[in-house]
């Protein structure tokens, strides 16, 4: 009883008339980085992380999460007319998608993936709202050593399981963790390794290395290529009448529907996995139970659902670990936890136990979200779709000068904004070289809550801290975590001789 | 690429030892300050290491998707004049303060990479309208509008 009146008081705090303003504004921009094939999600969480400075906790993450949770309903409307994805978990939407485009029929499909994107979100966050008052006496009986490994493994998963390869995952964490090492040490504030500079004092900050490692690439390969990206592909044969079939397909497929959302919020759960793994598993299980398979990657609406409905039930799953255990569940949750800290709140199981009524405040945002930016796509996703023919010449220095600007006006450091070039030149290295980039913000975000647990963890409990039941269990996972690729590559190599 | 390949770890290597060595030979930081740091840099030494052996053998990791492409002269060339255009806009703002500096630099790139004079001298006038209105204005941001830095 307890629970559901938090719930009904998260809803009624998103629903103040600054929370929604800040929704409205952050909703067409994260469909505008949906839509525009090459700029990510994550550089749209990386532009707007600056600023969220000086705002509460609730709006703040609002602007950051709204935008995030309706990115993939964006990248859908290019994966169906263009064929390009505009974000890459909406890859598996162009199978079915973009020969139904070629068909006539661009305005059903589209229908069919907004719907199945806005109510897969609002499922997505149902399993979260329903899980996390499951954990929470789970997290309470973690102390120091547990939440010290817990946050390790965190860094750890993702750099195993993220984009590339594992070895440059991990050294893109411990670099992530070194460079968070700069400024003033937590526990005795002496400050550390400033050589002789102010702005060091305080350590590297989040916003410059954030924009640097995931703003500044993306706009160097769209200022590279120049062009528009949408050289093929008409949206002048799509009616409003096509949309509301579409719209009315997912309700005529509601099994599919419900079955795709599951998976995505369950893989969504999975830390550092979701991303482009659901949407693909969604459509591979919508096929393989389907009357009409034969007919799958030909344009059948089906193919269209299942990925869309996966790819933003599972932001709702990823939200889960993010929250109780610190553990992003995708690479946007990692550069959300940035702005978690820019705001002064470390999510982890002291989250849960302090502000669980932002937690399911948080919730209420990604449905609301999610639902207006269905409702907004639907009335105008003809016209919204034509920001695919800007060119990269216009766009990349449009980008650039809000960087610029937004950077500076988080903290009025002229140094900021030369970080975010020195940043950008390791971001640029990393992707060239394949390096994944989120291991680095989340070891660089972590840092703080592991240092401190570590020596908390000593004090308290001498050099044989990690001798804790929950602790060992973190531990055994975390080397399974490091020994399983190695494992399962000898396994298929064993079946395969 | 392969330069590249190795190029990165051992400057991660350099970068770190640096850092660790003037934390325990120059500021001379207690154990507990530097505690921590040691552990991190030793981990980060050690698997820069594997890689930079890696790297020299020419060995592909798993998961490395395909043969990393080696950069032609002229694809060097092309995000050398990509990467000096974004750059640009430092000097920009700092020798004419953001107000200015933005829209001109704006101007200047949109010009050189082929845009009207119309589309150009438009969307310049919008980002200044954007910088005054939404920065000064509404976000009330001590903007240094004037040259070199001056408010």
């Amino acid at each position: 009883m307890e629970y559901f009146t938090l719930l009904s008081e998260g809803f009624l705090r998103v629903m103040r008339p600054d929370i929604i303003l800040i929704m409205l504004a952050a909703i067409p921009f994260g469909l505008i980085f949906g839509i525009v094939p090459g700029l990510s999600g994550l550089t749209a969480l990386a532009i707007l992380l600056p600023f969220i400075y000086g705002m509460e906790a609730l709006p703040g993450l609002a602007l950051l999460l709204a935008s995030h949770a309706v990115i993939y309903t964006g990248g859908s409307v290019s994966a169906i007319i263009l064929g390009i994805p505009g974000s890459p978990p909406n890859a598996a939407t162009v199978v079915d998608g973009y020969p139904m485009a070629q068909q006539g029929r661009g305005g059903q499909a589209m229908g069919a993936a907004l719907m199945a994107s806005g109510l897969g979100g609002v499922f997505g966050v149902l399993v979260l709202v329903a899980i996390l008052p499951v954990l929470e006496p789970i997290v309470l009986s973690f102390g120091s050593p547990e939440t010290f490994f817990l946050a390790l493994m965190g860094v750890t998963f993702i750099a195993i399981v993220g984009e590339g390869p594992m070895q440059k995952g991990l050294i893109a964490g411990a670099l992530g963790i070194f460079l968070a090492l700069f400024g003033y040490q937590p526990t005795t504030s002496v400050p550390r390794f400033h050589f002789g500079s102010d702005y060091l004092l305080d350590g590297f900050r989040i916003i410059p290395l954030a924009l640097g490692l995931f703003a500044v690439p993306e706009l160097i390969a769209l200022s590279a290529k120049g062009k528009s990206v949408a050289q093929t592909g008409s949206i002048s044969g799509v009616t409003f009448g096509q949309v509301m079939e579409g719209c009315a397909a997912v309700f005529k497929h509601w099994w599919l529907f419900i079955k795709s959302s599951t998976i995505g919020a369950v893989v969504g759960i999975v830390p550092g996995v979701g991303g482009e793994t659901s949407p693909f598993v969604a459509y591979a299980a919508a096929k393989q139970s389907s009357r009409t398979a034969s007919t799958y990657g030909q344009g059948n609406i089906e193919g269209v659902i299942a990925p869309e409905s996966s790819n933003n039930a599972k932001e709702g799953g990823a939200l889960v670990p993010t929250l109780a255990f610190g553990i992003p569940g995708s690479t946007g949750m990692a550069l959300l936890l940035g702005g978690f800290l820019i705001l002064g709140l470390e999510p982890g199981p002291e989250f849960l136990k302090e502000h669980m009524d932002l937690g399911v405040g948080l919730a209420m945002v990604v449905a609301i979200a999610n639902v207006m930016a269905a409702i907004v796509m639907i009335l105008l996703a003809k016209y919204i779709a034509r920001l695919t023919y800007l060119r990269g010449h216009i766009l990349a220095p449009l980008l650039l000068a809000i960087i610029v600007l937004g950077t500076y006006a988080s903290k009025n450091n002229p140094m900021d904004v030369v970080y975010v070039f020195v940043f950008g030149a390791l971001g640029y290295l990393m992707k060239e070289l394949n390096y994944s980039r989120a291991p680095l913000i989340l070891g660089f975000v972590l840092t703080n809550a592991i240092e401190s647990y570590l020596h908390i963890s000593l004090r308290s409990f001498g050099p044989t801290f990690f001798m804790r039941p929950i602790s060992l269990i973190i531990i055994g996972l975390l080397v399974l975590g490091l020994v399983w690729p190695s494992i399962s590559r000898r396994l298929r190599r064993g079946r395969g001789a | 690429m392969k330069k590249l390949e190795i190029i990165l770890p051992a400057l991660i290597i350099v970068f770190t030892l640096f850092v660790v060595g003037a934390g325990a030979f120059y500021y001379n930081y207690s154990m507990a300050v530097m505690r921590f740091p040691y552990f991190v840099g030793a981990v980060l030494i050690g698997l820069s290491a594997w890689r930079l052996v890696q790297a020299i053998q020419g060995k592909r990791l798993p998961g490395e998707p395909e043969e990393l492409q080696e950069p032609t002269t002229e694809s060097m060339a092309e995000f050398t004049r990509t990467a000096l255009w974004l750059v640009a806009i430092l000097p920009a703002v700092w020798l004419l303060g953001y107000l200015v500096g933005i829209p001109l630099y704006l101007l200047a790139y949109f010009r050189a990479h082929g845009e009207s004079w119309l589309m150009s001298v438009s969307l310049s006038l919008g980002a200044l309208a954007v910088t005054y209105f939404v920065f000064i204005v509404f976000l009330r941001v001590n903007l240094p509008v004037m040259p070199l830095g001056f408010q």
